[in-house]
């Protein structure tokens, strides 16, 4: 068997002999062990003189009224939240529905005129744009095109004349 | 899920507290009162905050009847809130117990009666000189490794259920028993 003061992970085999909790194999494998290994009968010997001081403190008693107390409480709050509950019921009830329902409204109305601001003027797209340009300059071109035809048609005539 | 409910009988209480049986709430409550109480006044070191800390870990069980769902077991699901609820009063009282630590340390012991000076009062007054430096050497571990040396130690949790209850490993669990017995030892060996 491995060491389990050297052993790394095996540590808790130390705790769990000494708090009983190993099994009557695990338990006599360790115990075949610690006949042979000072530092784990050592450290067990130590951790076992530890252990029983730590039994020496018992608390003390528990209350005899503690759930009594308990109880109350727990009747308090069920008391509280039925009067919650009560009180949510008439809000609830028939003659208060119309108020209800504008007080509601005019809650969504306000939250809208707070949270909700004019949305900003759509962008212009840059495509749109670069369109009316191209268009722009199409109807130019055709318009120099007529005129120059116009000229030439002019010209030649004043050539002829010439 | 299911199986959870089928093995752990304190799970299939509660799941009765949740279909509207108060009398299971009232078995579990006999059933966990007593260790739930000890782990506190362990923790705390102080009986009637140990019991009013108890009373909110089962009113917030009572509460939380109707969102109850069986994920771990039952201990673990009350320890881990016993723990948080331990560990929030002991932040809050520190400030103050610097002050009163004297009278606090004093003040869950058994009362000495002056006028009697049978040769007990004497083994009494040794006792409590000796419970006194056990709970001092518990109270100076730090919060995790106390928590999971009375839960170890005291309330026999297993591994697992301390490590869900602390939100840590398994190897971190075994290897903060180790060092809280560790200095357990260092601390309390004159006295062994």
């Amino acid at each position: 068997m491995e060491c389990p003061i050297e052993a790394r992970g095996k540590k808790d085999l130390l705790l769990d002999y000494c708090a009983h909790a190993l099994d009557a194999r695990e338990a006599a494998e360790f115990e075949t062990h610690l006949a042979s290994c000072a530092a784990c009968k050592a450290w067990t010997q130590a951790h076992m003189r530890t252990w029983t001081l730590l039994d020496d403190w018992q608390p003390a008693p528990v209350s005899p009224d503690f759930d009594r107390k308990l109880y109350q409480r727990i009747a308090a709050e069920q008391a509280r939240l039925s009067w919650w509950r009560a009180l949510w019921r008439s809000l609830a009830a028939r003659p208060l529905k119309p108020a209800l329902s504008l007080a509601l409204a005019g809650l969504i109305v306000l939250a809208g005129l707070l949270f909700v601001r004019p949305a900003p003027p759509p962008p212009v797209h840059k495509a749109q744009t670069q369109e009316a340009l191209d268009a722009d300059r199409i109807e130019k071109a055709l318009d120099d095109v007529d005129m120059l035809r116009q000229l030439g048609t002019s010209g030649g005539s004043n050539s002829e004349t010439m | 899920m299911a199986a959870v409910a089928a093995i752990e009988p304190d799970t299939e209480l509660m799941l009765r507290v949740q279909a509207g049986d108060s009398a299971s709430f009232g078995l579990l409550l006999e059933r966990h009162r007593g260790p739930l109480i000890r782990f506190l006044y362990r923790m705390v070191q102080n009986a009637a905050v140990a019991e009013e800390l108890a009373q909110e870990v089962f009113l917030r069980v009572y509460r939380a009847r109707s969102s109850y769902v069986p994920s771990a077991k039952f201990t673990t699901w009350l320890f881990r809130i016993a723990m948080h609820l331990a560990l929030n009063n002991l932040r809050d009282a520190k400030g103050e117990r610097a002050d009163d630590s004297l009278d606090r340390e004093t003040e869950d012991a058994p009362r000495l009666q002056v006028a009697d000076r049978s040769p007990s009062v004497e083994q009494r007054l040794v006792e409590n000189a000796r419970l006194l430096e056990i709970r001092r050497a518990i109270r100076a571990l730090p919060d995790k490794q106390r928590a999971a040396v009375l839960m170890h130690k005291y309330e026999e949790l297993e591994y697992s259920q301390i490590a869900h209850v602390l939100s840590c490993s398994e190897s971190a669990v075994k290897s903060l028993l180790f060092r809280a017995y560790e200095t357990l030892r260092g601390r309390l060996a004159h006295m062994a």
